[in-house]
Formats: structure tokens, sequence, C-alpha cells
């Protein structure tokens, strides 16, 4: 049965409208403080929608992520630093580097069958290479990492007041979201999601599955390496112990797989409900110093990721999806 | 370099290479006869560390001493987070078992961070520091000491899964859980045994740690990365090949270490992992 696309209908309208008003009216009314934290929740945001496209839709569970997110970050800071190259054309450099690395990743292991978890695996070792491969190589700040000055120039991505890096990474989630849903409506996104099913039966079926991995896995590293700029552009600070961390990784995959892998609004649900957990938390009236009340969430995320993957396997989103699909079943 | 140098540091890469080999053994036994996944196998080593770490510090428990504590806690634990949490996605793939395990890592790594802190922590026996010299080696005690206990501890796994009931029963279940269930097997509860058993022999390693090896909360990763390094190299059919996995996995890294600095060693490790992965993705032992 063919599914009749159904247009976006009032309601959605004026939901989209009233959420992009307030989205873009959001820095007048908080402080600095509020604002600071709007952006590092809309970074992870974004940041688990790029991993999404690999993890959620194509089933590439990869554990690298931080690789192409380090050579976004790495190449726009370095052009900037050392060549005053604009981050604003380094970044489009940057997510050529990340696209470049998962190309290879991807060619790897369609070349030798390297599948679920054990793409995992390979794509855990190349972040642990190329971290103290990093860490030792004192020409791009080794162990001690790279400082961006704090000057406010628009045409570097430099800004004094938080409210403009607000707005350029609402601008990436859009066309983060974008992408997804597009991809999402395409051939190559059924396709992706045939691979993640069953990808023998996919290329039984003629999917071109090395291909669309490739894609996939490309797409969503560009995508990653420009939120590795932004990263640099907003903390003005960048060291191979911080972006080839264990926190960003588990960050996206956390992301995603609460809020509903394989959706476009999950990943923005998933991580948007950790980002507001974690500032109640250090809310409550307990008394707990940052770092106790950083413990803590860290504790509660890891209870919502298994009570989630026992309970409600598809992420928040997933089950209402799924809800929806089969109503009419039932109906029928 | 020295030639005496040379051998002392692949001396210690066997040494570590045991050790390690006993950290992968659980891993693999899970992941071989249940397919499971285990992504906190590096935290349970974790916490039998801090379990000795605190015997220790408030009796002055030995910490190889402990490990008759530590193993009991460890299978009783083991157990119920299987048949609390594991038992649930025993037959889901793959990624929903890392996910899964993934946040019972978190929850113990949190829970530790919560009662010890972050800080690198030690045992400090009357033996932590003394070398046993041999011919111009010289050999660090508790090393020695944590190796052979991993050696014998491997072995009496590989014993078990072959000559016991259990083992027979464990093994029945990992070839075929449908005929094994046929033939009478229990497999919900051989199961359970084999995850508590995974558990026992990370108390095992856990627990001879503390005396020479500096333990955080956070170095739960850092085993599992090892573990799931040595079940490449060696494959998971069979105890021999955790052990040939985690002897040269140990000697690579005394290798790396000798060549490159010791930052640059590990990465030589995963290069080499890849290696594998791309060329003998079931291990050395495994059938190709």
């Amino acid at each position: 049965m063919f599914q009749v696309r159904r247009l976006p209908n009032a309601g959605t309208a004026v939901l989209t409208a009233t959420l992009v008003v307030v989205m873009l009216a959001l820095p007048a009314l908080l402080n600095s403080y509020y604002l600071t934290l709007a952006v590092s929740a809309g970074l992870w945001a974004y940041l688990s929608l790029c991993w999404n496209l690999s993890g959620g839709y194509a089933g590439l569970f990869s554990f690298g992520h931080t690789a192409f997110f380090a050579a976004g970050a790495y190449t726009s800071t370095l052009l900037y630093t050392e060549l005053a190259v604009s981050p604003w054309l380094g970044m489009f450099a940057g997510a050529g580097m990340g696209a470049l690395l998962a190309l290879i990743i991807a060619v790897l292991a369609v070349r030798y069958r390297i599948r679920g978890m054990y793409f995992s695996l390979a794509t855990v070792a190349v972040v642990e290479i190329l971290r103290p491969v990093l860490d030792t190589w004192s020409s791009v700040g080794g162990s001690t990492g790279i400082l961006l000055p704090l000057l406010n120039s628009p045409g570097n991505m430099l800004f004094t007041q938080r409210a403009y890096y607000y707005y350029v990474i609402v601008g990436l989630v859009a066309v983060a979201i974008l992408v997804t849903w597009m991809i999402a409506r395409s051939r190559l996104g059924y396709y992706a999601i045939a691979i993640r099913e069953d990808e023998t039966a996919a290329e039984v079926s003629g999917v071109p599955s090395a291909r669309v991995k490739r894609q996939m896995l490309a797409i969503s590293a560009a995508l990653t390496a420009i939120g590795g700029t932004f990263y640099a552009q907003f903390y003005l600070f960048i060291q191979p112990e911080i972006v080839l961390g264990w926190d960003p990784q588990m960050q996206m995959i956390l992301g995603t797989m609460v809020g509903g892998p394989g959706t476009v609004a999950g990943p923005v649900v998933g991580s948007l409900a950790f980002s507001i957990l974690t500032e109640v938390l250090q809310l409550l009236p307990i008394g707990w110093s940052p770092e106790i009340a950083a413990i803590v969430m860290r504790l509660i995320w890891g209870v919502v990721l298994v009570a989630v993957m026992l309970y409600l396997p598809g992420g928040l989103l997933g089950m209402s999806i799924h809800a929806r699909k089969r109503a009419p079943v039932a109906r029928a | 370099m020295h030639p005496l140098d040379i051998v002392q540091a692949l001396l210690y890469g066997v040494v570590y290479g045991s050790i390690y080999a006993l950290a992968a053994s659980g891993f693999a036994l899970t992941l071989g006869v249940m397919q499971i996944v285990n992504f906190a196998h590096g935290h349970f080593i974790v916490v039998a560390g801090f379990l000795s770490l605190l015997l220790f510090r408030l009796w002055a428990v030995d910490p190889f001493v402990s490990i008759a504590a530590t193993v009991p806690l460890a299978f009783v634990l083991g157990a119920a987070i299987y048949s609390l949490v594991l038992k649930h996605v025993v037959m889901e793939s793959h990624h929903t078992q890392i996910i899964v395990t993934l946040g019972i890592g978190l929850i113990i790594e949190n829970l530790l961070l919560l009662a010890f802190g972050g800080d690198l922590r030690l045992a400090s026996t009357w033996y932590t520091s003394r070398t046993l010299r041999l011919s111009g080696l010289a050999l660090s005690v508790p090393k020695i000491v944590a190796a052979v206990l991993a050696v014998a501890t491997v072995a009496l796994l590989w014993a078990m899964l072959r000559y016991t009931k259990l083992g027979k029963a464990i093994r029945a279940s990992t070839d075929n859980w449908q005929a094994a269930t046929l033939m009478g097997i229990d497999v919900r509860r051989v199961r359970l045994y084999a995850f508590g058993l995974s558990a026992v022999t990370a108390a095992v390693a856990g627990s001879s740690l503390p005396t020479f090896y500096l333990l955080s909360p956070f170095s739960g990763i850092e085993f599992l990365l090892k573990a799931f390094a040595i079940v490449v190299i060696g494959g998971v059919e069979d105890v021999r090949g955790v052990i040939v996995g985690g002897l040269l996995l140990g000697l690579l890294e005394a290798a790396a270490g000798m060549l490159f600095s010791a930052a640059l060693g590990a990465a030589f490790t995963f290069a080499v992992v890849l290696v594998f992965l791309a060329w003998r993705p079931s291990g050395l032992l495994g059938h190709a």
C-alpha cells in the first residue's frame, strides 16, 4: 500500500511558527549563563543529529565520531591560527577532512566486512590511534592544545556576545534537521534503513550497500566536523583529551538512543531532555556541589539509558511513532 | 639499549599479558556463550579493585587475600545484574546490548566516583615496592603474584569448561542452545551461572590490581578496550584464544613502549587491532 504523503496541517504550521519565534527571541530573554547553557545544549543536539544519520539510520554504530569532530575542530582552527583563513571557510575544509576520513573508514569496513560491534570497535581504534598521535604532535599544539583569541570578529566566527553563537548553533541544528528530513524521505534513506534492518537481505534485493554506507557515513562525518569547528570557536580551546575524549561520543549516542534512533526529531528531544534534566538537577536545593551534581547527573543518565533500552527500545519518539503506525491497522 | 633491559621489558609484557588475558576471559565467556557484548566488563574489574582497596583501608586486608570476599560477591552481583537487566536483551541485537551495558557501566562508574572520588589509588602493602632479583633482572613482587594468579585462574576456567558438568553444559549451550535444551539442560540457568562466572574472573583480575596498578573509577573503559582487543586477536571460541591474545597484547605493548613512547605504543597496539579486524576477524584461534 502506498502511503499518501500528508501536507503539514494548520496545527503543525502554527506550532512550528511559534517554535521558530520563541527560538529566535530566546537570547533577549536569557541571561548569559542560560545562554551558554542553551548553546551547549544546541551543540549536543546538533551532534546527536549527526550521529543519528550513521548510527540511527544506517546502523553504522560508530564509536569514532569524535575523530570527525576533531578533524573539523583542528582543521579550521589550524587554518585560522596558521594561515588566517576564516573559520567560516575553514569549517568546509574541516567538513571535507571529516568526510575523507569517513570515506576511508567506510571503504575499508566494506572491503574487510567489518560490521556490527566490530565496526564499533574499529572506529574506537581510530580514535585511540589519533589521540596519542595528536598528543605527541607538538606543531599542532600537542597535549596542551590550541587556544583561540577572545575577540569580536564576526568574519572569523568569533563573538564576544553569546547571542551570536546561539544563532549560529540554532542555524546548524536547523540544517541538520533539514538534511535528516530530506535523507529520511529519499532513496538513500530507505536504502540505509534496509541495510540497518538486514544487510544481507538488502543486498540481495539490489541495495548498493557499499555506496550507501559510504555516503551516509561521509555526510554524517562532514556535519560532525562542522560541529567540531563550532566547538573550537565557542569554547576557544581544543585539546586531544577533550575533542577525542569519551564524553562527546557518549553524549551523541545517549541523546540519539534515548530520543529515538532513526527518527528526525528523536536526537533533539533526547539531548534536550538530558540538558534540561542536568540543569534542573543543579538547581535543586539539596546543596550539592557542582561536581557532585555532575556525578549524580551521569548516574541518572546511566539509569535512563538502561530503562529506555529495556522498556522503550525505540526511544521516546520511537514509541509514539510505532503507536501511530499500528493505529490504522487496528481500525481496518 | 642493553639486552637485559629488553628481556626485562618483554618479561613484563608476559606479566601484563597474563593479567590482560584474565581480564578478557570473562568478556570472551559471555560473548562466546551468550552472544552478549558486555561493555561494562571493565567496570566489573574496577569495582572489585575498589572493594579490595576499601577492605585494605578499613581492616588492612591484603588485596590478594580479599579475593576470598570479592569473588562470591561478584558472583552474586553478576547474577543479579544478569537477571534484572541482561536477561531481557539476550536475544536483542549487539547494538542494544552495547547501549544497555554502557548504561550499566555509567552507573557503576559514577557510584564509585560518589563513594571514592576520582583520584588514582594504590594499596601500599609491605611488598608493593619489593622486587625479586634474578640474574640482573628486577621483577616487582606484586606483579609476579598477580600474573601467576591470573594464569592459574584462566587455567582453572579452561579446566572447568572442559571437564565439569557445568562447563560441558555451558559449552553445549554455546554450540546449540536449542539442542542443549532438548537434552535437558536448563539453558537459562546455565546462562546465569556463566554470567556469574564471568563476573568472578573480573573480580580476581580486579582484586589483584590495587597492589601495583593505579586504579581510578574511570579505568573501566581502558580494561574493556583491552579485553575487546584480545578477543579480536585471539577469538572467542576457546579460552586458549584469550591466553594467546592476552600474551600477544602484553608483548606488543612492551615492544611498542620500547620502540616508541608509551603514548604512541598505545596507538600502535590499536593499529594492530585494526589489522587483525581486517585480516582475521575471528581471531588467531577462531575458524576462518
